[in-house]
Formats: C-alpha cells, sequence, structure tokens
C-alpha cells in the first residue's frame, strides 16, 4: 500500500511518453518561436544613463526585425572566459551567442571558438570600421561584431595647466617637467597616474610607452622587440617616475579603478587610462574635476610614435550552437545601426559603427566624443602572437616585477625576449 | 545502502581525478583533437620540473603553509581557551566574533583586506604611521617580503578562526573536575594546559593540523584576490600555476600537471599526518 503513491506518480510521469509512443513517422519540425540564448555579464541589463540596457535594446530592434526569435539572457560571471574555457572543450550549448574579450581572439580563433562571420553577415565590412573589425579577426575570418571598445589616451587637468600657465605636454618630457614644476608648488598633488599592477592594463600601458620611446612590438626579422632600446627606455621610464616623485609609490600595485579614483577625486595632473571615463567624468556627482579636463593621445618622445591601444568587447556565435542561423539573425541585428546607436546611449563610446558619432541623439549623449576622434586615428592593437593570452601573462609578470623593483630592469629585459620567442617557437 | 553514495563519490570525486591524472600524458591545448590528442609521455611533467619558476612556487607554497598552519594553530588556540576563560556575558560575543572571518567568503576575504592593506586609505597604513612606526604608509603589497607577510596575514585570520573552531569542540570534551582537581593540587595553568589539556586535545590538535595543512597547500583565492601573485611572482603558488594554465592559457595538459603535482604533495603530507594520527586515535570497532 505504501508504494501506491509513488506508481501512481510515475504512471502520471509516463502519460506524456505514452501519447507520444504511437506516433511512429518522422517528428514534425518545431513550429513556434525559436529561443536564442546570448550569454554575457550583467553589465548587458544595466545601462549608465537615461537611455534603456543594452539587453532591452537587443530585444526591441529583435522584435521588430523577427518578431518569431525569442533572446533569452544567460547573465555569466564577470569573468567570461573560465567558463567559456569549460563550455567550449566540453563542446556545450548553453549560450548560442557570447561575449569575447579581445585578448581571446587569437586563442578562441585558433581553436574554432567562434564562428566566422564573413559569409552569414557580408555586409559587416560596409558598416563597421576596419579597424573594430580587424581586433576581432582571426586569419581573415570576421569572428565578432564589436559592441563596445576602447582607446587609451592621456588626461589632464585643464584648470591646473592654466594656471600654472603650461599647454597640453607635446612629449614625455614635457609632462614630466609640466608634473615637477607643479609639484614644487604643491609637493600633495600627485603628478602621473597609472595601473601598475600585475593585470592587462600594464601590458597596454607598456605598449603605449615602448611606441611614444620609437619602439615596435617586432623586429624586422619577426622576432620580438621587448628588448630594444625603446623597451628599456619605457621599463626606466616607469621605475624613475615613482622613484622621483612624478607617479605615486602606490602605483606599483593599482588596478585601473584605483589610478581613475584618484583622478577624479582631484588628486591628480595626468592619467593614462581609457576612454571609459569620459561618459562620467563631468558627472558632479561622481567627478570633483567636472570641467576641468581634457583627454589627448598619450605624447611621444620626438623619435616616437603617438598609439592608442584598443581594447572592448564583441558578441561571437558558438560553434556548437543547435540555434546557429537564428545566432546569425540574432548578430545582424546587433550589427544593425539601432542596437549600436543603443550602446552609444547606454554604454557610452567606443563602437566602431560608421557614422554613428554623427548622430544628434548619439552626440547629445556623448558631448565629449569629439574627444575620440584623435585618439581613434592612432588606434593601434595589442602585441601580436597566436597565443596572445600567455605572452600578455608573462609580460605582466615580468613588467610588474621591473615596475616593483623585484628584478632589475636588465633581467626584465632579457626574460621577456626570451620568454616571448619561446611562445613563438 | 552505501551503493549510491560510493557511485556518487566514484563519479564526482575520483573520476576527475583520474582523468587529470590521464591528461597529463597527453600534448593538449585548446586546439587539439581530443579523441586524438598526440601522448607525450612525461613531457609535461619534465617541463614542469626543469622549470625554476616551479620550484621557486613550489618552496613558497610550502614556506607559506609551515608559517600559516603554525600561526592558525597557535591562535585558534589561544582563541578557543579565551571562549572558556571569558565571564559568560562576554563568552557568547567572543564566539560570535569568532565565528565572523570563517563566514566570509574568501573572495571577499581577499577583497576586503586589499582595502585594509591598502597604502592610501587602508586602515593598517594608517595606524603603522600614525604609531610612529613609518614615515610614510607601508607599500604592504608591493615590497616582496611584506607582500609574503600580507598574504599570510590575511589567510590566517580565516585559518585560526576556523582551527579555533575545532579546538572549542575538543576542549568542551576536556572533563572539568579534572582540571578542577589539578588546581587543588596546586597545578598552575600552564601546568593544567600542558600536562592535562593538550594530551586530551591531541587528536583534535591532529585532525586541525590535517585540515589546515592540506588547506594552505592549495591555497588560491586569497592570494588572486590580494596579490594577484605579485609583486612579480613573488606569491604564485601552486594552485595559482594549475588555474593560469588551465583556464587562462587553455594548455590542458600543463594544467592538470601542475593539478596533479600539487594533489600528490597533499597527499604525500596526508598520508604521512594520518600515519601519525592513527596512533593517537582509538577507532570504534
Amino acid at each position: 500500500m505504501r508504494k501506491s503513491p509513488v506508481i501512481a506518480v510515475l504512471a502520471l510521469l509516463m502519460i506524456p511518453s505514452l501519447a507520444f509512443a504511437g506516433g511512429g513517422g518522422e517528428e514534425p519540425a518545431p513550429e513556434g518561436p525559436v529561443t536564442v540564448t546570448l550569454g554575457y555579464n550583467a553589465f548587458l541589463s544595466s545601462t549608465f544613463t537615461d537611455a534603456p540596457a543594452p539587453i532591452d535594446a537587443i530585444r526591441a530592434e529583435l522584435a521588430r526585425q523577427y518578431p518569431d526569435i525569442v533572446l533569452e539572457y544567460e547573465t555569466m560571471a564577470q569573468d567570461l572566459l573560465d567558463t567559456l574555457i569549460i563550455w567550449m572543450t566540453s563542446q556545450d550549448t548553453t549560450v548560442d551567442i557570447y561575449g569575447i574579450d579581445e585578448p581571446w581572439v587569437t586563442q578562441f580563433g585558433r581553436a574554432g571558438w567562434a564562428v566566422p562571420l564573413n559569409e552569414a553577415l557580408p555586409g559587416l565590412d560596409e558598416r563597421f570600421s576596419e579597424s573594430g573589425l580587424e581586433t576581432f579577426s582571426y586569419e581573415g575570418d570576421r569572428l565578432g561584431v564589436p559592441f563596445w571598445g576602447s582607446v587609451t589616451g592621456l588626461y589632464y587637468r585643464t584648470d591646473i595647466l592654466d594656471e600654472y600657465g603650461f599647454e597640453p605636454p607635446e612629449t614625455i618630457d614635457e609632462m614630466v617637467q609640466i608634473i615637477q614644476a607643479v609639484q614644487a608648488e604643491d609637493p600633495e598633488i600627485s603628478g602621473f597616474l597609472w595601473p601598475g599592477a600585475r593585470d592587462e592594463d600594464l601590458v597596454m600601458y607598456y605598449s603605449t610607452l615602448l611606441h611614444a620611446f620609437g619602439g615596435s612590438y617586432l623586429n624586422a626579422d619577426g622576432s620580438y622587440a621587448f628588448d630594444s632600446e625603446a623597451s628599456r627606455e619605457a621599463l626606466e621610464f616607469m621605475r624613475q617616475s615613482i622613484e622621483t616623485g612624478v607617479s605615486p609609490q602606490v602605483v606599483q600595485n593599482w588596478q585601473r579603478t584605483e589610478a581613475r579614483q584618484r583622478f577624479a577625486g582631484g588628486n591628480g595632473i595626468f592619467l593614462w587610462d581609457n576612454n571609459d571615463l569620459v561618459i562620467w567624468l563631468d558627472d558632479p556627482e561622481q567627478s570633483q574635476i567636472s570641467g576641468n579636463w581634457d583627454l589627448m593621445p598619450f605624447p611621444a618622445q620626438p623619435d616616437g610614435e603617438e598609439v592608442s591601444i584598443t581594447g572592448g568587447f564583441a558578441f561571437a556565435v558558438n560553434p556548437f550552437s543547435e540555434n546557429q542561423e537564428a545566432a546569425m539573425r540574432v548578430m545582424e541585428v546587433i550589427s544593425s545601426e539601432a542596437v549600436q546607436k543603443g550602446f552609444a546611449l547606454a554604454w557610452g563610446p567606443v563602437q566602431y559603427f560608421d557614422g554613428l558619432y554623427e548622430d544628434p541623439e548619439v552626440q547629445n549623449f556623448n558631448p565629449n566624443v569629439d574627444r575620440l576622434i584623435p585618439l581613434l586615428e592612432r588606434a593601434t592593437n595589442r602585441p601580436p602572437s597566436e597565443s596572445y593570452a600567455q605572452l600578455s601573462g608573462m609580460l605582466q609578470e615580468e613588467l610588474n616585477a621591473a615596475v616593483t623593483g623585484t628584478r632589475s630592469i636588465d633581467s626584465v629585459l632579457a626574460s621577456m625576449a626570451e620568454r616571448a620567442q619561446a611562445l613563438r617557437d | 545502502m552505501v551503493l549510491p553514495a560510493l557511485l556518487a563519490l566514484v563519479v564526482f570525486n575520483y573520476y576527475p581525478i583520474i582523468q587529470t591524472f590521464i591528461y597529463t600524458f597527453f600534448d593538449l591545448d585548446l586546439t587539439t583533437d581530443w579523441l586524438n590528442a598526440p601522448f607525450s609521455g612525461l613531457d609535461n611533467y619534465r617541463a614542469v620540473m626543469g622549470s625554476g619558476q616551479f620550484w621557486y612556487t613550489f618552496l613558497f607554497t610550502i614556506g607559506f603553509t609551515v608559517a600559516v598552519v603554525a600561526l592558525d594553530l597557535g591562535l585558534g588556540m589561544g582563541l578557543a581557551l579565551a571562549t572558556f576563560h571569558v565571564p559568560q556575558r562576554v563568552r557568547g560575543i567572543l564566539r560570535a566574533i569568532i565565528i565572523i572571518p570563517w563566514a566570509i567568503p574568501k573572495v571577499i576575504q581577499a577583497s576586503m583586506w586589499r582595502w585594509m592593506l591598502n597604502a592610501d586609505v587602508g586602515p593598517i597604513a594608517d595606524l603603522v604611521v600614525r604609531a610612529g612606526l613609518a614615515e610614510q604608509p607601508p607599500l604592504f603589497l608591493v615590497n616582496q617580503f611584506l607582500a609574503m607577510g600580507s598574504v599570510a596575514l590575511a589567510y590566517t585570520w580565516k585559518g585560526a578562526s576556523i582551527a579555533a573552531f575545532f579546538f572549542m569542540g575538543g576542549l568542551a570534551l576536556v572533563p572539568r573536575e579534572i582540571l578542577e582537581s589539578a588546581k587543588v593540587d596546586g597545578a598552575g595553568p600552564l601546568r593544567r594546559f600542558f600536562a592535562i589539556t593538550l594530551p586530551i586535545l591531541m587528536p583534535t590538535v591532529y585532525v586541525a593540523l590535517l585540515y589546515r595543512t592540506q588547506d594552505a597547500l592549495r591555497v588560491f583565492d586569497v592570494v588572486y584576490g590580494l596579490t594577484g601573485g605579485g609583486p612579480g611572482t613573488s606569491t604564485d603558488t601552486l594552485s595559482s600555476f594549475a588555474y593560469t594554465e588551465y583556464f587562462r592559457y587553455a594548455q590542458f595538459g600543463q594544467g592538470s600537471t601542475y593539478a596533479v603535482v600539487t594533489f600528490a604533495l597533499v597527499a604525500i603530507i596526508g598520508v604521512f599526518y594520518i600515519g601519525r594520527i592513527r596512533r593517537n586515535l582509538n577507532f570504534r570497532e
């Protein structure tokens, strides 16, 4: 008697199976809406302005263009990479579309973890800037539709430079001279702020300096030039800026956020950073320097090159997705002007969609967008590598050792060159 | 009755261990066709053992473990004893204070200590300057040795709380009448502790020692969140190697090898400890 409820439940569970068991013929094609799942961190449902969150912009445009596709949003952890590696190696189909960060592109491209978009979305090249698409390409395959990007530059305090009678610096030496002159009058103020912690930002900052001192990533024979004279000057500048007080000691352990906080708090003359700040640096609730800042390309020495290092995210299609056709339609929607504009309104620049910043509504939401044009003209990618994650990890270790003085600059330069070459071999 | 539990143990515990061990003999990365992965013999082990950075990290992990386990057990014992010697009305508060570090997730613990040790706004640096111990706020996470000490301090903050838990349970089993008799016979507090309490507590001490040692050898979250392995590679640990190779570089063969080496180290020490403990424990037949 005690088993009877269990049997009854089992029988109930079997009813649907029994109902379909007698069909015998081919299963009918599923009808009704197709569900596509997009995986990204919680930011996609966040907005930094009064505009709707990007996920709402995507859904609205999708409903207009493809009402038979339903978009599910899988909220992933802030750091997507761990999960994506597990999913891709196990050929998981949890998400059909996922966010891909610039440093992962070669890794994912080599592994075939992103579907090439060239044939499915042939209009991409006409709508997006070449540099934006190239960032998310591997061996000629367009692997991602960019939706948010970044370029680095030098923020500076216009009020301080005006007060002391300086123009914005044209070289690194000039920047140092300005800092020393201001600090002679105001020793408490921080001069030049940058992130020195063992992190990807340090690689980007080094890349900026390497070019500024006249160097490049590669030698003429294709080998890495991390032990070049320019590389030495870049590392020496990092160390000396700390030792001479041009930069505060604490930058050695700073991530980008900490450098930003000090600059936005009003205690800094110059800040190396990307364009993230332009959308909120004039907001008095978040910034003490509203109306007293500007952004320019990071200055180079006379024989160097001004560069703005790129970053950013794109959406890619999971090669193991069982809904690739529908996923491509969603990607088409994401690459539309309406959705790209939605990202610009909610998150601010940079989007790589051509002509987006001529839109009056976008200009109204992003009054500082003109400041980015000189930076975008100097956009440069990070060091090239088939194994960028390893190259970057190695550079982070070595550069942080140089910045903190844990090892000598000579030792770091030799080690960077040797380890980079070992990765290439 | 035990079959489902045994099955779950095999599927969720032993299968991944065996699979990871098998991976160490293959050249597996993100481009590998896993069904036709090239067999690489002991190449991964040779690469790991031939790496100077591995041996530095190995020594750091061992040194870190010795230091933090000693601190965990010493402070944990002190905290546990205190809960038995404070007035009744304070006891609950003290136990609540002890439980707080245990209840805080490790990632949050790391972030909290990162702020506490911040040279700009952290209270510890401020206290050091106010106490006249330094003119400038110390750069706890920049100086190589201070960073190592900071990681140990942050780790011990939670570890001592966990050890105190063990010891509070063990101390509750020490018969009060024996301690009272010893006191009447004139034994002082230290004598009572070393002659009566500690011998009775030894099985608990061994278990706590084993648990804290294994945890320290596998340390990852606190280091990752506090120093990221820096400055340079000064505070990298064996687990961070396995994590980086596996989840950052997608070098599955190499990452598995680091994981297996770490596992072997923990297992050897575990077996050694358990061998010692068995002599001091009376298991129910």
